[in-house]
């Protein structure tokens, strides 16, 4: 476990270093990235002091040297539009956007696994046909239309929810709900198909011949085995949720990086977007470093391996 | 004396029949061929033209809610532009944009994917490690963080949604390479001193053909849906071309009073997507039932 673990984080690390690269070749692939950093109506005179006072005309490597070193520190630069350090404002936004990830992940979870029980143990009953028939839809819808069907149902009709912001339990719903609506149908169907193939394995049958209640059976024996596969693809997915972000969070005005990084992409505030990016990539990696560390843990046919 | 009937007529015919048997495959490809046909046919199908204002008319409902008419059957969006008719227009970005960007994609990451399984060494620790890199990225704030910098656009979308797509067709086919390298037909045919070009072409291409194709009808729904994302947030092509996408985004405002503009652009993302993962869905279970890929 320790060597698998020592591993784990070398590859992190490369991994990061990777991401860092990348991030640095972006700013390049414009030709020119001071025009990222400054303004628009920027002088000529203006332009050539901001390339020698940022090094811009030292070799690339240096410069990505001099990038690197700075990212580590958790200088990227000051935001053109709010002139404040630019990892500061996307730290400021981060536990908004954590909360929303972590709603539309907890809300999927929370509605898919017991359906994809449901399903799986009422196999070709309405609820199965119900339940699958709602996920397949549920992979097809984008999920900002998920969003604004919910306020226009919720919010506008029933007048039950708000329609934005950010604060009381209520606002956090149909965000939650609108980021997490394609995971949730991922996982009902996955939780389905794998409570399908344990259910008839021997171990299962065994705890019925002893007699366990059927409840029991279900819970302990057959569910926490067919979560296992489940722990990786909601590591997997927790790249797409932060991803999804960007839109939910323009749907419902919620202040968070998602949105940030929008308005930065619109102002051209190129240091915000650089910033906030890496800082959810960093995230997406090390979520998936502990969930692979999880998953060998849960399974034991791994972990003893 | 007729000729015998070739192998590849036989399987060809049995996977159509099991494709044919397959009722949501067959709805599947009936959508995806309906909104194929409108994109292809747009100028000729489109009951008015989409790009034509007329504010005296604008918000109308559809035809079926009181002050509805058959001139504008789906209603009127906040300028007076005929709803039907820029959804029309609208899948031909959709498709264009799918279509286009999944062409790329399978073939950077299949090129990728033959010679890292193929020659291993250096070069697949390389590709595999640009992949875990790119993978690190949530998809969408690549795509984003790419668009910052280059701007936006018809072209750029395409490129860019088909460059960032390669890795999970690169990883497929690596893994189906690693499998076939050591079966006898590609041993023997080493053996018989036939050059790695040959064997990559020859024996190793056709079997990963299979499992590409429906990877890609698969992502096409993902970049269809990325799509109407981005042009959602005004990152895609710019107006006044009709995409799904923006159609939403300009009737988010009007929820209160006219459901319909919203309303329509998301049915026809989520019908199109749905025809498209029900074809893809089928042609796994016809072609090879052992595959399992979870669409994503």
């Amino acid at each position: 476990m320790r060597r698998y673990l020592l591993t784990s984080v070398v590859h992190a690390v490369s991994v990061t270093l990777g991401v860092s690269i990348l991030s640095f070749v972006f700013m390049h692939l414009s030709g020119d990235p001071v025009m990222l950093m400054l303004p628009p109506d920027a002088t000529d005179k203006q332009i050539e002091e901001f390339r020698e006072r940022m090094g811009f005309n030292d070799p690339i490597p240096l410069q990505y040297f001099r990038f690197l070193s700075s990212a580590v520190r958790g200088d990227f630069g000051t935001s053109l539009r709010h002139q404040q350090p630019a990892m500061g404002l996307v730290l400021e936004r981060l536990p908004a956007t954590l909360e929303l990830a972590v709603a539309g992940m907890g809300l999927a979870l929370l509605v898919a696994v017991p359906f994809g029980i449901l399903s799986a143990t009422r196999r070709g009953s309405v609820v199965d046909y119900l339940g699958m028939g709602g996920a397949l839809l549920g992979l097809s819808m984008p999920n900002f239309w998920v969003g604004i069907i919910g306020i226009l149902i919720f919010s506008v009709k029933l007048h039950l929810l708000p329609t934005a912001g950010r604060g009381t339990w209520a606002q956090l719903v149909l965000p939650g709900l609108a980021l997490g609506s394609y995971l949730m149908a991922l996982l009902a169907r996955l939780t389905r198909s794998g409570m399908l193939e344990v259910i008839d394995q021997d171990y299962v049958r065994t705890a019925r011949a002893k007699g366990l209640p059927e409840r029991l059976i279900i819970w302990r024996h057959a569910l926490m085995n067919a979560l296992i596969p489940l722990v990786t693809v909601v590591g997997l997915q927790m790249g797409e949720l932060l991803g999804g972000t960007v839109v939910i969070e323009t749907v419902f005005a919620w202040p968070g990086v998602g949105r940030l990084i929008l308005q930065a992409v619109f102002q051209r505030d190129y240091p915000v977007v650089q910033a906030a990016v890496l800082i959810l990539a960093m995230i997406f990696v090390v979520a998936n470093l502990l969930v692979d560390t999880a998953y060998r843990y849960l399974d034991p046919r791994i972990r003893h391996a | 004396m007729p000729r015998p009937e070739s192998t590849e007529h036989l399987i060809g015919s049995r996977v159509l029949r099991k494709l044919l048997s397959h009722r949501a495959a067959v709805l599947g490809a009936a959508i995806t061929v309906v909104v194929l046909l409108a994109s292809v046919l747009a100028p000729w199908v489109a009951p008015k033209n989409p790009f034509d204002l007329d504010p005296a008319r604008r918000l109308l409902p559809p035809v079926w809610m009181e002050g509805g008419t058959w001139t504008y059957p789906l209603g009127t969006d906040h300028v007076g532009r005929d709803i039907l008719s820029r959804l029309i227009y609208g899948s031909r970005i959709s498709m264009l944009v799918g279509l286009s960007a999944v062409t790329i994609s399978a073939t950077i990451g299949v090129l990728l994917g033959l010679i890292s399984g193929f020659y291993g060494g250096p070069i697949e620790r390389m590709i595999l490690w640009l992949a875990d890199v790119q993978i690190a990225f949530p998809f969408y704030l690549l795509v984003i963080s790419i668009i910052a910098v280059v701007g936006t656009g018809f072209g750029t979308i395409i490129v860019v949604f088909g460059v960032a797509g390669w890795v999970i067709y690169a990883r497929l086919v690596r893994g189906t390479v690693l499998s076939l390298r050591s079966r006898e037909f590609v041993e023997a045919a080493e053996a018989l001193g036939a050059s790695s070009l040959r064997v990559v072409v020859r024996h190793v291409l056709p079997n990963v053909v299979t499992p590409v194709i429906i990877l890609a009808t698969l992502r096409v729904a993902s970049v269809i849906v990325w799509e109407s994302g981005l042009s959602f947030l005004g990152l895609s092509v710019p107006p006044p071309t009709p995409t799904w996408g923006r159609m939403l985004s300009d009737g988010r405002a009007y929820l209160a009073n006219a459901w319909w503009t919203a309303t329509f652009p998301g049915l026809a993302i989520m019908v199109t997507v749905l025809g498209v993962n029900m074809l893809g869905d089928g042609l796994r279970d016809a072609l090879d039932p052992r595959l399992e890929l979870r669409g994503k």
